[in-house]
């Protein structure tokens, strides 16, 4: 019976630490002394404010415990993913301080919503969050990931020629893109793209950008909403152009069928005679006699019979009345 | 008086310290600003430039505004934005929940820091949009080279 009781009771803590464990963002830091012991959350709203910081952006803040621990609870988080930034202040500088680029950087991003789980733990490093390792919700994860490939390009150490470099961001940008053509999930794959430099890349691979949104045509994010616009109106015109293009073809096609359809029964009679026998047709219907033709055109009165006979043929009539007519 | 007069003459504080430290293993050159907003400052860009290729060069702006509200945006060589700083609202946020201790600040205060390594030869920008601001804002920048020999 004690022991039923101690099986219930577990299963019972179970529960509750799963149902505590849900939809967080928690981890530890490992940070030096020269960092406030604090940890701010700020949303993303757009890829164009990832590197932007002010105090309305930030929506929570953590203190580290002794171990470097922290916790946000996300249930207000809104249901759809979006991108947040997690980010420590230097000693003496205020919570809105945001450091981009180099050894110093102190900053995050994660993907997460009010359903989602992430954990973060960061490794010691000569840089805050130089080496991250994130569990959890997988775009978290992947965002990582690219995070990790930009990182590697940004602090290797070119000492030759600034092609080399050229090369290794040009070969990144094309991963990236890669990346993000395969990726199951839409913000990430967004993300990926907006890492590579895409700006300069649609001019020349504006089929890309087109599938991609193709593909996701359903997303309705503000993230995706804000990508569709910076599509340059080029590559719509173009696009405009060609469904121009096709519906005039297509038109032309139409009238010219038209035309040539009229065309043979307005022209049919004489059409199918030739040269001479149009000639001696004409003649006919001005009322002239077998022999007049004959004098007129130069040739024997046998071979106007000739003409005339096939001409009734080809016509299908029987007297010079019926040329009259026709 | 028009604006862009006040604008100059709001600028109370305007130190330069430009520094070149020759040495074996590093060049390096420094300089300091300070801007004092009065009010009826008005937008200004401030032109950058970078002069030694394939460098360490950072920037770092920090603002400190008792009334209205300063934007500092830093575009590179090429003209993209690499930061944005606010000691205001950049966008709408639509989380209900927000910082409580941040919203009672009547000082407020941003500070911003863009790094780059290897930067090339050119022209960075630095936008100060200020909007009824009274405050300080502070610039500093540094390019630093390891020398070959």
């Amino acid at each position: 019976m004690i022991i039923k009781w101690l099986q219930i009771l577990g299963c019972v803590t179970i529960l509750t630490q799963n149902i505590n464990a849900a939809s967080f963002i928690k981890g530890r830091i490992d940070a030096d002394s020269t960092w406030s012991p604090v940890v701010y959350l700020s949303i993303i709203p757009s890829f164009d404010q990832l590197y932007s910081m002010s105090n309305q952006m930030i929506i929570e803040s953590s203190e580290l415990d002794e171990a470097g621990r922290f916790s946000f609870e996300t249930d207000y988080l809104p249901a759809e993913n979006y991108i947040y930034r997690i980010h420590l202040s230097k000693k003496g500088d205020p919570p809105a301080s945001l450091i981009i680029g180099g050894k110093d950087e102190n900053h995050l991003f994660i993907i997460a919503s009010n359903k989602s789980n992430v954990l973060i733990e960061n490794q010691n490093h000569e840089s805050l969050f130089g080496r991250v390792d994130i569990k959890g919700f997988q775009p978290a994860k992947m965002l990582r990931e690219i995070d990790e490939m930009v990182l590697f390009v940004d602090t290797a150490n070119f000492n030759s020629t600034s092609l080399k470099r050229e090369l290794m961001e040009k070969a990144l940008d094309e991963k990236l893109r890669q990346f993000a053509d395969t990726c199951a999930f839409p913000l990430v794959a967004l993300y990926a793209i907006y890492k590579s430099d895409f700006e300069s890349n649609i001019a020349e691979n504006p089929g890309f950008y087109n599938r991609f949104l193709d593909k996701w045509k359903d997303e309705k994010s503000p993230y995706f909403e804000e990508f569709r616009k910076s599509i340059p109106a080029e590559n719509k015109k173009q696009n405009y152009s060609i469904l121009f293009g096709l519906a005039g073809l297509f038109l032309g096609s139409i009238f010219t069928f038209y035309i040539l359809k009229r065309k043979p029964q307005k022209t049919e009679p004489v059409e199918i005679l030739t040269i001479q026998e149009r000639k001696i047709f004409l003649m006919i219907q001005s009322g002239k006699s077998n022999k007049e033709i004959s004098n007129e055109l130069n040739i024997e009165i046998s071979t106007v019979k000739s003409h005339v006979n096939n001409l009734y043929s080809k016509l299908k009539i029987n007297s010079r009345k019926e040329i009259l007519n026709i | 008086m028009k604006n862009s007069i006040k604008t100059i003459l709001g600028v109370l504080l305007f130190v330069v310290i430009g520094t070149s430290v020759y040495s074996q293993e590093e060049t390096m050159f420094s300089v300091q600003s300070k801007i004092e907003l009065n009010g009826s400052s008005e937008p200004s860009d401030m032109k950058i430039e970078v002069t030694i290729d394939k460098c360490h060069f950072d920037i770092n702006v920090r603002c400190v505004i008792t009334e209205g509200e300063l934007k500092i945006e830093i575009y590179d060589e090429k003209g993209k934005k690499q930061g944005s700083f606010s000691t205001g609202g950049l966008a709408e946020n639509k989380i209900v929940k927000s910082e409580p201790n941040l919203k009672k600040q009547t000082v407020k205060k941003v500070n911003g820091i863009v790094v780059k390594e290897n930067a090339s030869i050119g022209t960075w920008t630095v936008r100060v949009i200020p909007q009824n601001a009274t405050g300080e804002f502070a610039l500093d920048y540094r390019q630093m080279s390891k020398n070959e020999n």
